[in-house]
């Protein structure tokens, strides 16, 4: 059990960046496409398969139980979740109607929308959703956190849940809506009956607008649409508002070579491909029939191991920062400039409600005398350190090879160990393993979902911070946007005066798709609702 | 005339590359470790002359280093399997009756295509150069195994042998003194036809992923990074690549100029037992 | 012949033992519990303990060992740590790819080098041998990974017409199952075809300083019809034996251009369970791999004897 819950937790929190990320830039080609033409006939646009070339096979399509991006992917197009995030990352309800909260904010009243079926046929009522909190607090990282501000969840009427916390806790509707481990709505028998474990492909019923027909594991994952999906009316994008199925199936197909993605989308054997290597932007750019799209996708990360030497040492940390010149890294890694950014903050530019840059002054300072004047001054003996990464993922294994090289040039003796992924997960969670670790983490939309930063855990290698842990619980306080800005600022200049992980860079991933397909809206990652082929 | 001169070449051009690789660090023009980002992915130039890596690395340099654990990997391979395949073959073919339960054992790993019986090991071992070669010599040796048995056999029933045994000579002395001095032929020709295919199979094991650590430079590590960049930077897979078929051709043109120099009679093929033998030679 | 044959089929036997031992400590080698192998690493203690128990893990390992061939023989190969189906199942989904991909690259590698060697014999005193030589050694020297990216470079990159990837089966289209198959066969075929015609070519050499065709050579019978009427003739026997040898080429070559051109086939199931350290099916391809090699080479050896009834064994 206590191993399971480890293993949950790291991979809920890694969020592993399956999908192949590659630095921020700040470019969302949401601008690209058209509003949607009002005027053109549904029937016209409806019909057909999209093939997407996937990078990887999900372990499990239980989208409240699996943290890691593939999931996701597959996920949301057959689950909802109760509130969803918009284009902008704002809550916005989707199973659930509206919502009040009482005045001392810790009462939840949320009604949920009417007939809105399930792919078995039955309706969503109140002790479905009920359940699939219930299952959430258990099976999700974000729900766990969550579990421990809620004291009750109770059905009012058919239609309308009271959700009673024990302290004023303001995260709530963001992990309802949280896209990664998400509270999503499904029957209250399978709820029960799955329990702990993920769900079977039996089991995998929702309300959303394709349903799941068939994995062929290791080779293809086939959803159809729900001809009976209860769409909403709004305009919210992301995974929120109106979501309309044009497609007859979609067809999620395992292909692990970048250059047979580009030759499948060329020679029409797939309408999307995923995580494609940067370098080849222009080559996409320039072929006539397929056009890049991009979003951001977190950032990648060194983190210390700070349950041992030399690294508890914050002088020791300190060292790595400045002996890491990240722009060579980043350059190496991504190539192209357009794909990553050098931000040292929390969260994205992007997310214009949660960034802040306070402290992060220190981010692109590269000095190798200072590193190396700190590191003699340290009690480090000189003893090799072991950098462990993913050899699934070129660019931590990329990471990890240039930031030997110039950990060695400050006096660090260094050895790579690489895994794959599943052995490595299971490596990190014993701090005898390994130093550092080259990792990713996907974009996260509320300080609760820092995974890299759970106090005590592997995955943000044995960090312990009463100043961190006070930060969280402001955190759920903060009432006004100015508070929360200060809290904001002040987690930035916490995680660098304390060093938990050092930064690398911001990632943009990109993904390819035909120009058959029509209005695609890019987002956090890849949707095939509200879009259509046409030749 | 022409196939004598052909061995001396390719041997001299073995040798040559040997040596370069091994003397490396003296001579190259540039570090074949050193990362710059701003050279990354040049196209061969004067500078560079078969173009830069994705670090910037220059892949010239980063090829001859690499001949270094391809070739390492090669002739360890090569002379286990010789020593372990004829040890085998000798017992097998002398004592014949511990020749059936080895013959059976060797059968049972012929049953295997030797880079599946290498991926199978290297899944079970993991891939470090070690396992490597502990692999590729046991999804060698049985070939080699086959082939001194069946010379051993041929020779066994000889004059000169049945006199040996017969004044009492020891085993250990027929063995090595009187039989393998004559079947040393198929020996040498089948140990360098090894060596090539242990170069070809460590890439290919390297390649799909289950080889040699990815931080040290291989040819099959080059050409598994180069892999996504073959529209764009072709010349990052067309070097290391090249490398391997031309050691290996020369390994291979070795093998056959050997088998022709050293066994006049190596064409007479007559029956279908030799004919297989002869397929075995050239085939694992 | 009959006796042959039936000693030949009891030859077998033995074989099969050697391989299933050699597959069975594919698991047994690996450094850990087989149980965690088996069931994978994030399972719980109950199910580690009770498979342990279930494959009798506290047994020697000789009884393990036909426990599980006692499972082998019934056609139960175990559980997917994976997919949680069953081996045998996965693997039976995957063959008729790699089958298909296998029959079309021999067409191909027979299609162009029974004719190369023919030619090549034909014009054996010319500078065509020495050139056919040099050409078939440096075909064998080409690795197959190299040689399919540089064929996915040129003609699917530059001339975008053929797929890269993926596999239709053929009842459902003959048109798309070529299409698809095409290229990867080109790739295994082109690295057979140095190896088999060099074959055919030494072993009808073989046949042309025969005594017999001494003899008809004497009698003033031109020498094109001596190639046609008897060499080429008994060229069909070399040939069947090329055709075992091709099999051992092409199941390795399969491995990796299925895991290249994405195609659903026993090799790149073979490569992925590796990455997913699925034991269980990673023993079961190597065995069905190993098995169906095996079977090729005794139907071989058998149709063999009854082409040519002088052949005996020893």
């Amino acid at each position: 059990m206590k191993k399971r819950s480890i293993q949950a937790i790291l991979i809920l929190t890694i969020s592993l960046l399956v999908v192949g990320l590659v630095g921020c830039g700040n470019k969302t080609d949401s601008k690209n496409t058209a509003a949607v033409n009002s005027t053109s006939d549904e029937a016209e646009k409806s019909g057909g398969t999209i093939r997407v070339a996937f990078a990887a096979d999900p372990e499990s399509i239980d989208w409240m139980y699996t943290g890691a991006s593939p999931t996701r992917d597959v996920g949301w197009h057959i689950f909802e979740t109760l509130f969803a995030l918009d284009q902008d990352y704002q809550s916005r309800p989707m199973i659930a109607e509206d919502y009040e909260i009482s005045d001392d904010q810790t009462v939840y009243t949320i009604s949920i929308r009417e007939n809105v079926p399930f792919h078995d046929g039955s309706t969503v009522t109140a002790e479905d959703v009920i359940a699939s909190i219930d299952r959430w607090q258990v099976v999700s990282g974000v729900g766990e956190n969550a579990s421990q501000y809620i004291e009750e969840v109770k059905e009012i009427d058919e239609y309308t849940i009271e959700v009673t916390l024990n302290q004023v806790y303001n995260s709530l509707l963001a992990d309802f809506s949280a896209p990664k481990q998400a509270l999503m709505i499904i029957p209250k028998e399978i709820a029960e009956e799955a329990g702990e474990n993920p769900l079977e492909p039996t089991q995998l019923i929702g309300t959303g607008p394709y349903k799941f027909e068939k994995w062929d594991k290791g080779n293809e994952i086939l959803l159809t649409k729900f001809a009976d999906y209860a769409a909403r009316d709004e305009d919210w994008g992301g995974a929120a508002g109106e979501k309309i199925a044009y497609f007859d199936e979609i067809k999620f197909q395992i292909v692990k070579d970048p250059q047979v993605m580009i030759n499948g989308l060329k020679t029409d054997l797939y309408d999307y491909a995923q995580s494609i290597s940067p370098d080849l932007f222009e080559v996409i750019e320039s072929s006539p029939n397929m056009e890049p799209i991009t979003y951001i996708n977190g950032y990648t990360i060194i983190t210390p191991n700070k349950a041992k030497e030399p690294f508890e040492d914050l002088q020791v940390r300190q060292a790595l920062n400045y002996a890491l010149d990240k722009e060579k890294i980043a350059k190496s890694v991504y190539g192209n400039e357009e794909f990553y950014a050098f931000d040292g903050a929390l969260f994205d530019p992007e997310q214009k409600d949660l960034y802040s840059s306070q402290g992060t002054d220190d981010y692109l300072v590269y000095d190798k005398e200072k590193a190396k004047s700190l590191l003699d001054s340290s009690n480090y003996n000189g003893e090799p350190i072991t950098i462990m990464y993913s050899n699934n993922f070129e660019r931590y294994e990329k990471t990890a090879e240039i930031a030997k090289q110039q950990l060695e040039e400050i006096g660090f003796k260094v050895e790579l160990v690489s895994y794959e992924w599943a052995t490595y997960l299971e490596k990190w969670g014993d701090p005898d393993n390994w130093d550092l670790v080259v990792i990713g983490w996907s974009t996260r939309f509320s300080p609760n979902e820092l995974g890299m930063l759970g106090i005590g855990s592997s995955s943000s290698g044995f960090y312990e911070s009463k100043r961190w842990e006070k930060l969280l619980d402001e955190w759920s306080n903060v009432d006004t946007e100015e508070e929360k800005q200060d809290v904001l600022a002040e987690m930035n200049q916490t995680v660098w005066d304390e060093l938990p992980f050092v930064k690398m860079v911001n990632e943009t991933t990109l993904d390819i798709k035909s120009d058959k397909v029509k209005e695609y809206e890019s987002w956090v990652g890849p949707r095939f609702w509200n879009t259509y082929k046409s030749e | 005339m022409f196939k004598k001169k052909r061995n001396v070449v390719s041997i001299s051009v073995l040798c040559m590359i040997t040596i370069a690789t091994l003397t490396a660090s003296f001579w190259l023009p540039h570090s074949p470790s050193y990362i710059d980002p701003d050279f990354r992915l040049l196209e061969p130039s004067a500078t560079y002359w078969f173009g830069t890596d994705d670090f910037g690395r220059d892949i010239f340099a980063r090829t001859v280093v690499a001949a270094k654990v391809s070739l390492f990997v090669g002739i360890v391979v090569a002379v286990a399997s010789t020593l372990l395949g004829t040890l085998i073959g000798l017992l097998s073919g002398y004592y014949r009756k511990a020749d059936f339960l080895m013959m059976r054992v060797i059968d049972g790993m012929l049953a295997f295509p030797s880079l599946l019986l290498a991926l199978a090991l290297v899944a079970a071992l993991g891939g470090s150069i070690v396992n490597i070669i502990v692999a590729l010599t046991f999804a060698f040796s049985p070939v080699m195994a086959r082939i001194v048995r069946s010379a051993v056999l041929q020779i066994n029933n000889v004059q000169y042998i049945d006199a040996a045994k017969i004044t009492g000579t020891s085993d250990i002395i027929i063995l090595f003194r009187y039989i393998l001095p004559n079947i040393i032929t198929p020996i040498i020709v089948q140990g360098t036809f090894i060596f090539a295919k242990a170069i070809l199979a460590e890439a290919a094991l390297s390649f799909l992923g289950v080889g040699v650590d990815p931080t040290i430079p291989t040819w099959g590590n080059m050409l598994q990074e180069a892999q996504i960049y073959i529209s764009i930077a072709p010349w990052f897979s067309i070097f290391p690549g090249l490398a391997i078929v031309f050691t290996v051709f020369l390994l291979n043109i070795l093998g056959d100029g050997l088998r022709d120099a050293l066994d006049p009679h190596a064409k007479k093929v007559k029956s279908r037992k030799s004919l297989l033998k002869k397929l075995k030679l050239a085939k694992s | 012949m009959l006796k042959y044959t039936v000693n030949r089929l009891l030859s077998t036997i033995p074989v099969m033992i050697i391989v299933s031992i050699i597959v069975f400590m594919i698991v047994h080698l690996t450094p850990g519990n087989p149980a965690y192998l088996i069931l994978g690493e994030d399972s719980s203690e109950e199910s580690i303990a009770q498979l342990e128990k279930q494959l009798g893990l506290d047994q020697p390992i000789v009884v393990q060992f036909f426990d599980w061939f006692k499972n082998v023989i019934t056609g139960d190969l175990g559980q997917s740590i994976y997919s949680s189906e069953p081996v045998l199942q996965i693997i039976l989904d995957r063959l008729g790819p790699t089958f298909s991909l296998m029959m079309l690259s021999m067409t191909l590698a027979l299609a162009i080098a029974i004719p190369a060697a023919i030619f090549v014999v034909w014009k054996r005193n010319t500078i065509v041998d020495p050139l056919f030589i040099f050409t078939s050694l440096l075909g064998v020297s080409i690795p197959e990974f190299w040689f399919a990216m540089l064929l996915v470079l040129g003609v699917a990159v530059a001339i975008p017409i053929f797929p890269v990837a993926g596999y239709v089966p053929i009842v459902e289209s003959v048109n798309l199952w070529f299409y698809h198959l095409i290229l990867p066969a080109i790739v295994l075929a082109t690295v057979e075809i140095g190896l088999i015609a060099r074959m055919l070519r030494d072993s009808m050499l073989d046949n042309v300083h025969q005594d017999y065709t001494k003899t008809v050579r004497a009698q003033g019978i031109k020498e094109s019809m001596i190639l046609m009427k008897y060499v080429f003739a008994n060229a069909l026997i070399p040939t069947t034996t090329v055709v075992g040898t091709m099999v051992a080429g092409l199941l390795g070559g399969a491995i990796i251009v299925e895991t290249m051109f994405t195609i659903p086939g026993i090799g790149q199931l073979l490569i992925d369970s590796i990455h997913r350290r699925d034991y269980p099916v990673i023993q079961g391809v190597v065995l069905i791999i190993a098995g169906i090699y095996f079977l090729i080479n005794l139907l071989i050896d058998l149709l063999y004897t009854f082409l040519d009834p002088r052949i005996r064994y020893d």
